[in-house]
């Protein structure tokens, strides 16, 4: 199953999917110790919470925000966002080094029609 | 007197040394501007420097939202959430409202003022300064008095500010004469009619340090996960408010065509002359969020109440895993006390106290139990054979805070047990002329022992203290039942009542 989101070139959105696609989400850490508290799409909207421990949401047309709130205890631990795309693999959205005062993330999506 | 003023120096300049975590530039993701400020302008590209500075990056929503709102309003936010400090007297002062000390110390420095004793006889009304050393001393030298830091995060203070955090101090000093008049003693003695109080005004003064022993960050990274998902059971809830405060700013912002001229006009200038050196690169990124702000304020035009929003839930949220997480993170918390009072009519009295806190988890969140156990002993015996030893003190108390994270009072219920074991009869100061009561016969020297003072006192407590949001203000009212105080036998009931300010809110305000 191919990754849902692909970079944007629209400066009004970070990545675009097909509506009504589904998109799964999880967080990595070079620590291994990082994870999702909540994650809502669009807020306060909030996404699916999977057994697994990965997130999902199911694009909607047009521009909308996915907002990721990260916990990870290990300050300036480099942290990865991902799309789990279903064959194994998994496309990086974000990577950036945890602030502990800064741990939300937020993607502006555009769903096409 | 000189090595002392020598040692106050050498302090307040090691204090000074001491540092926090700051944020290096003011706007863009701290690492990935570090690494844009390494190449030459026309070697950034346009795609790092978007992403360095996209407004859903956590630290670049965090940086414009303490730009409108106010960094200090986010700290006065995390204080809110804090109810374990030490503010009042020492228990064994005559002017107390709480039987335990609470195992914190204020950050910078508090004042409380309280009227009636727990277990003492006479009782006074005092005021009471505490102090923490690197706090007072970071106010003195203009610095940043004290940034947040995560519970987790061991690199945020150096370890000088670390060490010098848990150190404290404080003195008390009687405001009023001495009184009995919120006693209601229920059996007689003569030896109240001996009591009478001097005109010295220092009631007492301490110094403490709050030890906290952390896990390792390998041992942390381990288990994080699994005990903050057993411990803090309202973090789904607190972080969906959290995203749910920040998308409705970014919401209207992120896809509006004056975010989109924002970022071009920032990749232009990051990428030009200005933005060559690191001063710059500096003024660049402080316009950058200057202008973003307006570019938001134009979209929002509730920003100023929607940014202060996100920090009211973002508060929350890092103030409840803060306080929940602590107990997992520092494996022991523990601080040590020297007390030295000095009640009127008595010599001065030393006591070693050792304070503990945990936060029970079969109770909540929001519970507090506190332990103290000390030994209070005489600094002089004057003429008497009394033993060096007053007496041994053990109390529990255990706080429970009422209403909602946005109340503008949370009110704390405490109920707590004190015992004291009197170790010999009380030694009381007499001037010379004094008589024995009930007689003519004049007392000698310049202290007495008091008779029938040995035994226990057992002492009851219950309080409520209602703390004002924002306001650094807790105002502890508080019923004490004591089978005996120290020097008079007979069951007593008395009220004890107090206000105090933690001036950490104070210096948190804008």
């Amino acid at each position: 199953m191919p990754c849902k989101l692909s970079p944007s070139a629209d400066p009004k959105a970070d990545f675009e999917g097909a509506a009504p696609q589904k998109v799964e989400i999880n967080v990595d850490s070079d620590s291994a110790a990082a994870f999702i508290v909540s994650a809502e799409y669009p807020p306060p909207t909030k996404c699916q919470k999977n057994p697994s421990g990965t997130w999902s949401f199911t694009i909607l047309p047009g521009y909308n925000q996915l907002g990721v709130l990260v916990e990870n205890p290990k300050a300036g631990d480099p942290t990865r966002i991902v799309e789990v795309c279903g064959d194994g693999t998994t496309h990086i959205l974000r990577q950036y080094n945890f602030d502990p005062q800064g741990p939300t993330q937020f993607f502006s999506i555009k769903g096409l029609q | 007197m000189a090595k002392r003023a020598i040692c106050a120096l050498f302090c307040l300049a090691a204090t000074l040394c001491a540092h926090g975590q700051k944020y290096a530039y003011a706007y863009g993701n701290e690492d990935k501007v570090r690494e844009l400020s390494r190449l030459s302008p026309t070697s950034r590209t346009e795609s790092a420097i978007r992403d360095a500075l996209n407004i859903g990056d956590g630290t670049n929503t965090a940086k414009l939202v303490f730009y409108v709102a106010g960094y200090r309003k986010f700290l006065q936010e995390v204080e809110n959430a804090r109810m374990d400090k030490q503010a009042g007297a020492s228990s064994s002062s005559q002017g107390a409202t709480s039987i335990v000390s609470k195992g914190v110390a204020s950050q910078i420095l508090s004042l409380a003022t309280e009227q009636g004793a727990l277990a003492r006889t006479d009782s006074k009304t005092t005021s009471t300064f505490q102090v923490n050393t690197i706090g007072v001393a970071r106010l003195l030298g203009g610095t940043e008095e004290f940034p947040y830091c995560a519970v987790y995060d061991y690199a945020c203070e150096s370890a000088l500010a670390r060490l010098l955090r848990g150190a404290s101090a404080g003195v008390s000093f009687f405001t009023t004469s001495g009184s009995s008049s919120s006693s209601s003693l229920t059996s007689g003695s003569n030896n109240n009619n001996i009591l009478n109080p001097s005109a010295h005004q220092i009631a007492g003064w301490n110094v403490r340090y709050d030890f906290h022993v952390r896990r390792p960050t390998t041992e942390l990274a381990k288990s994080y996960q699994t005990q903050f998902k057993q411990t803090y059971t309202q973090a789904e809830t607190d972080g969906d408010a959290v995203l749910a405060a920040v998308g409705t700013i970014l919401s209207r912002v992120r896809t509006s065509d004056a975010y989109v001229d924002w970022i071009r006009k920032y990749i232009s200038r990051l990428r030009s002359s200005d933005a060559e050196t690191a001063a710059g690169l500096q003024s660049v990124l402080a316009d950058a969020v200057r202008d973003l702000a307006q570019v938001a304020k134009a979209q929002d035009p509730n920003l100023q109440a929607d940014a202060e929003s996100v920090i009211a839930k973002m508060s929350t949220y890092f103030g409840n895993r803060d306080r929940l997480m602590a107990d997992f993170i520092n494996r022991i918390t523990f601080s040590a006390e020297y007390d030295n009072d000095r009640p009127t009519n008595e010599p001065t009295q030393s006591a070693a106290k050792f304070i503990i806190s945990v936060r029970p988890q079969a109770l909540g969140s929001t519970a507090l139990l506190t332990g103290n156990a000390s030994v209070q002993w005489y600094d002089q015996l004057l003429q008497s054979n009394v033993s060096r030893i007053r007496d041994a003190q053990v109390s529990l108390q255990l706080d429970h805070k009422f209403g909602g994270t946005n109340a503008t009072v949370a009110p704390t219920l405490s109920a707590g047990y004190y015992f004291q074991y009197m170790v010999d009869k009380a030694l009381i100061n007499l001037p010379s002329s004094a008589l024995a009561p009930g007689t003519s016969i004049p007392l000698p020297g310049n202290a007495s022992e008091l008779l029938n003072t040995t035994g226990p006192i057992h002492l009851g407590q219950v309080k409520v203290s209602f703390s004002i949001r924002n306001s650094g203000l807790n105002i502890p009212i508080a019923l004490t039942f004591s089978n005996r105080t120290d020097l008079i036998k007979g069951n007593d009931v008395r009220g004890n009542f107090g206000i105090s300010y933690d001036l950490d809110s104070l210096f948190a305000k804008n």
